[in-house]
């Protein structure tokens, strides 16, 4: 793998930004994301190799090591931003149909429940993995998660609940899905879901963390 | 006491109701507190100041803190599960209701970071600041629970009596459902918090609680262990900030 690609990913994983951000405090004044992205399509790498060798197994080594515990939500969310400063100069080629997305993946906070911290991770790794993905907030009830796949080409839904008086929410929502596009993968996810909840409501996957999230859509799509 | 309006009123000849209005600045919250909130390191902090005190700093005039509390006598907690207030019967299950027993007044309380300060990180995420999203929401959170420690442990000390922890509508086998019943034993609008028809509290960033007073209950420093979230917990700080201010409170009263 080139010099560039490799600096990229590090860049990614450790939450380098760019050359200004002073964070993290040992990569001050070295370039980030930013600037390497630019140099690697300045260097004639391909966006897409890029994305797949560089920017995704960053994300995934980023999602691994939170789903081990041993990083929490800022550092996180400083590898999602280097990412998405990285992207910035990708973004043209999808525009012009060079590169494709894998999909556009929904999200949102069950209604009843303002809980989204958790929803906001899986979002962001879900993006970082190449989906396209639309965020529907907290509190959404279940005619937007129906009005939005109705006007959309929606593929996959996450459902987040972090109440245990809410979670039940998630199984109308799920029926209601099921009704209009049976052929949608749901996943729901927060503390109080596990598995045996996940099956007895009908949705597709339970995932404990946004890394199992993305193995579970990467298995099957 | 910080800067704010106080009001203590005799409600009746046994109710007593505590009411304090703040400004964001007078919780004096530093970015230091705010990192260490985030589960930062010491190191990595410094990486994040310039992001935080830009927030801090955009949010110093931000007002609408409120926090309050009706002090009820109890003459009789009730008997199982359930305790018995002013009659409004809580189902505060098995747990909360062994903390609670001993106590012969309870505290019902509630408080808000305001508007300003709960709408902040939903319009941040819009904009895509992911991460000056979650500053925002940690410094909401630290501005709440800065809110109930002046309740818990800066105003109810004066009663002379010993306290237990604070126990929410929703914790351990306390159903959420009952925040409408806790809402019932306070005057309507009371901080300016006011119930959906899903039972969340607006504006989001707001906490409802009760204490009870007595002279045999007791405030514990790991109630940790009761909770069964504690592996995904990032909430260590706050309780940390909590035990912190609970040992302070000799030198913070006024
Ligand atoms: C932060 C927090 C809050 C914040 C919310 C901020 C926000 N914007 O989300 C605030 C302070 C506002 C809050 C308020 C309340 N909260 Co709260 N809160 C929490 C806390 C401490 C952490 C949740 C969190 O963010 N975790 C970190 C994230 C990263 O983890 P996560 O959400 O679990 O998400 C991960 C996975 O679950 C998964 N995931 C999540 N969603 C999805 C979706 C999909 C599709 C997938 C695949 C995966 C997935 O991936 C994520 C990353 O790994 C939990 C306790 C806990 N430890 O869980 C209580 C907790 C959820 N709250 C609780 C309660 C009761 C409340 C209140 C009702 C208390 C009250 N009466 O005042 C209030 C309600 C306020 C209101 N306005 O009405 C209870 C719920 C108990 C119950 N019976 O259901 C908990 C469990 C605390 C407890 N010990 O009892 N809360």
């Amino acid at each position: 793998m080139s010099d560039t690609l490799k600096k990229l990913q590090q860049s990614i994983e450790s939450g380098k930004i760019n050359q200004a951000s002073p964070y993290p405090p040992n990569m001050k004044n070295q370039i980030g994301a930013d600037e390497l992205t630019k140099q690697a399509l300045d260097e004639g790498i391909e966006p897409e190799t890029i994305v797949n060798q560089a920017m995704i197994p960053a994300m995934d080594f980023v999602g691994q090591k939170f789903a081990e515990q041993k990083l929490f939500v800022p550092q996180m969310l400083m590898s999602a931003k280097s990412m998405s400063a990285g992207m910035e100069h990708i973004k043209p080629f999808f525009k012009s149909g060079a590169m494709k997305k894998k999909g556009t993946f929904l999200i949102g906070t069950v209604f009843g429940d303002l809980h989204d911290i958790g929803k906001n991770l899986v979002k962001m790794m879900i993006e970082g993995a190449g989906w396209e993905v639309i965020d529907l907030g907290v509190d959404v009830k279940t005619e937007r998660f129906v009005e939005t796949i109705e006007q959309n080409d929606i593929q996959a839904v996450g459902l987040s609940a972090l109440l245990t008086t809410t979670m039940v929410n998630m199984k109308p929502i799920i029926e209601a899905i099921r009704q209009i596009n049976p052929e949608i993968k749901i996943l729901v996810g927060g503390a109080p879901v596990n598995e045996a909840f996940c099956q007895e409501i009908g949705a597709d996957n339970y995932s404990p963390n946004p890394k199992a999230a993305v193995n579970y859509l990467n298995s099957v799509f | 006491m910080a800067a704010g309006e106080q009001v203590t009123t005799n409600v009746n000849q046994f109710t007593v109701k505590v009411h304090h209005q703040f400004q964001f600045k007078d919780l004096q919250i530093t970015s230091q507190e705010v990192g260490r909130a985030m589960n930062l390191s010491r190191k990595e902090i410094d990486g994040f100041k310039p992001m935080i005190e830009a927030i801090l700093s955009d949010l110093k005039s931000a007002d609408g803190l409120e926090c309050g509390m009706i002090i009820f006598p109890v003459d009789d907690l009730g008997t199982n599960d359930w305790i018995t207030v002013d009659s409004v019967s809580l189902a505060v299950g098995k747990t909360i209701k062994q903390k609670l027993s001993g106590a012969q007044v309870i505290a019902i309380f509630i408080c808000t970071a305001g508007s300003e300060l709960s709408s902040l990180p939903e319009q941040l995420m819009k904009t895509e600041n992911y991460i000056e999203s979650h500053i925002a929401e940690t410094i909401g959170t630290l501005a709440v629970e800065k809110l109930a420690n002046k309740l818990h442990h800066q105003i109810l000390p004066n009663s002379g009596l010993n306290f237990t922890n604070r126990y929410s509508p929703g914790h351990c086998e306390w159903p959420l459902d009952d925040q409408q019943k806790l809402f019932s034993l306070l005057p309507d609008n009371f901080c300016d918090i006011h119930l959906t028809e899903s039972l969340m509290m607006q504006p989001t960033k707001s906490l409802s609680a009760i204490i009870g007073l007595g002279a045999t209950v007791k405030y514990e420093k790991d109630d940790c262990k009761y909770c069964d979230y504690q592996p995904t917990c990032n909430y260590k700080f706050f309780r940390k900030t909590q035990i912190a201010d609970y040992q302070n409170l000799a030198t913070s009263n006024p």
